[in-house]
């Protein structure tokens, strides 16, 4: 935190602004997490909770030890394992590849840079629909190209079928994001010394030696840390799996979004976004802790 | 001589993949907004429109082909009116945070940031009650508060970081020349970092305008929807989907976006690099 101003004025009305200016902060801390949490908290160790004309019963832990024994929950958590693996790591992977890339280039970058970032800056509902109309089961160019390519035998159905329905959307989401991996990278690399790679290249080091001992070094961290914000956004991701695939695939979120709002059942849906928070916060902490100098 | 082709062939090739990669999906936006509907359904697919067509763009206008000017106005409508209000807040927050003596800035400050992180889903639930409970439920009133609520954390965050790194003597000078902490804040803090605060604007514009998860929890009639509730309705339950009319549609919405974005580009890459837009 940044030193307060010294005053030489009213101490006590500058004072007094400045619990009426905090005012905005305390209202979206009630709203977002001190009202939020401790609600939810309460619905999960409740049976039947906001059904009108049913008495709510206290069951304790008992939705927690039923979730762990919910088969469908254990394949949604699966399947949300490995979605923020596949989408964090490739996006990582895609932005270093187009990072390291951009940064040899010296004409024509501006350019080239606002080009990299559309699918990051473009509209979530623009870019989820013409996917979708890529990968088409019948008239989408994704499976033609995949056929011409002897990639797949046949056609798929990359919209009913659950397991492509769900490569679809990690394609999706690796290519949305990784301009941020690419713009964060990027930045890292244009702040590695230059004489490094020319001494390096002196002593005979290679292309891959100079990589590994001087590119890697130095980005690393910002990698790191990357991969961590990737987590946990990907973990809590509701609006790009539901828009892409209609429920088809169902990670955590989807199954709780399921259970809590269209099975009715809120103690349950309580339980599992709980549940979710908790994992969250394993990411929130460490980002907090080792991250995060404000 | 021979290495430095090589390389060069390499980053070329680079060059194609990524590009094609990144723009592939674009290009298929706009084709297939200006492609007559016979070409939507060819196999192999056409990768050029045979003929050229504007209908999709007239018909988007026509209310009873898509209800497109309505969802485009309550999005647009609701994302102003969020990103207006939670920045205009959040310049009172983040200026307190950082500049003003008040006890706990420190809990504070990291509850702003967990605020901000975990939302979302997590927190659907005890919203919808409030949105009940209010009286709410199935009115753009619900989502006006909403996205304000949910955007704030972000505007405080990012202005209090941009409030910080600006030099705090003038600020000083001023307030011993007898200006008040309003003054200082409207005549001097406001006008220095104003881009800073225009891109602030734009990032919690995009996330209400992208919102869909509360939308789909709190609207019910089709006149209250927001685009990514009228594209996903459509989708889902529209007797004649046309493709060609969806493209014309997205690529009617990235337009003003991405123009905005170049046109700002270099004020918003800071806050892009710090995770502005949530995704």
């Amino acid at each position: 935190m940044a030193e307060s101003m010294s005053f030489s004025g009213n101490y006590k009305t500058t004072k007094l602004y400045g619990y009426l200016f905090i005012i905005p902060c305390i209202l979206s801390i009630l709203f977002l997490i001190a009202y939020p949490y401790p609600f939810t908290i309460y619905l999960s160790l409740f049976s039947n909770m906001l059904r009108p004309g049913i008495i709510p019963r206290f069951v304790g832990l008992n939705n927690y030890i039923k979730l762990i024994y919910d088969s469908e929950f254990q394949k949604a958590l699966f399947s949300s394992f490995i979605y923020v693996l596949t989408t964090s790591i490739g996006a990582l992977i895609v932005g270093l590849f187009t990072a390291l890339l951009f940064n040899r280039i010296t004409i024509g970058k501006r350019i080239l840079r606002g080009l990299i970032l559309l699918p990051y800056v473009t509209p979530l509902v623009s870019t989820a629909y013409v996917w979708k109309y890529i990968f088409h089961p019948v008239t989408g160019i994704m499976n033609y190209l995949l056929v011409q390519l002897n990639i797949i035998e046949a056609p798929v159905n990359w919209v009913m079928d659950p397991r492509y329905a769900f490569t679809m959307v990690i394609i999706y989401d690796i290519w949305r994001y990784f301009p941020f991996s690419y713009l964060m990278i990027l930045a890292a690399l244009q702040s590695i010394d230059k004489t490094l790679y020319e001494a390096a290249e002196v002593d005979g080091a290679g292309l891959f030696q100079r990589f590994i001992h001087i590119t890697i070094p130095g980005i690393w961290w910002i990698m790191a840390t990357v991969f961590l914000i990737r987590c946990l956004w990907n973990l809590n991701k509701f609006d790009d799996i539901y828009l892409l695939t209609s429920g088809v695939v169902q990670t955590v979120p989807v199954y709780a979004y399921r259970t809590a709002f269209r099975a009715y059942e809120y103690s349950m849906g309580a339980s599992i976004l709980l549940f979710m928070a908790a994992l969250s916060f394993i990411f929130l902490f460490i980002y907090l802790k080792k991250v995060l100098k404000w | 001589m021979v290495k430095v082709t090589r390389e060069f062939i390499g980053l070329i090739i680079g060059l194609i993949v990524v590009s094609v990669y990144t723009l592939l999906p674009f290009y298929e936006m706009i084709i297939s907004s200006i492609m007559p509907g016979v070409y939507q359904f060819r196999y192999p697919p056409p990768l050029f429109p045979g003929e050229i067509t504007f209908e999709y763009y007239v018909d988007l206008f026509n209310p009873r082909e898509f209800p497109f000017v309505r969802l485009f106005t309550n999005s647009l409508l609701l994302a102003s009116f969020a990103a207006t209000v939670s920045t205009a807040l959040g310049i009172f927050g983040a200026y307190s945070l950082i500049r003003l003596p008040i006890r706990g800035k420190n809990i504070i400050s990291k509850l702003i940031v967990v605020c901000y992180l975990m939302g979302g889903i997590l927190i659907a639930l005890p919203l919808y009650q409030i949105i009940l409970t209010l009286g709410l439920y199935d009115t753009l009133q619900s989502l006006m508060l909403t996205y304000t609520m949910t955007t704030m954390p972000l505007t405080i965050f990012f202005l209090a970081n941009f409030f910080r790194s600006m030099p705090i003597e003038i600020e000083e000078a001023s307030l011993i020349d007898g200006c008040s902490i309003p003054s200082v804040l409207f005549k001097i803090v406001i006008p220095i970092t104003l881009p800073s605060i225009v891109s602030v604007f734009y990032f919690a514009f995009v996330t209400a305008f992208n919102e869909y998860l509360y939308a789909l929890l709190f609207l019910n009639s089709a006149e209250n929807y927001t685009l990514p509730i009228g594209f996903f309705m459509l989708y889902q339950y529209g007797e004649e989907f046309s493709w060609g009319l969806v493209n014309a549609a997205a690529t009617l919405t990235s337009i003003p976006i991405i123009l905005v974005f170049s046109y700002l580009e270099k004020y918003l890459i800071k806050g892009m690099t710090m995770g502005a837009i949530k995704g």
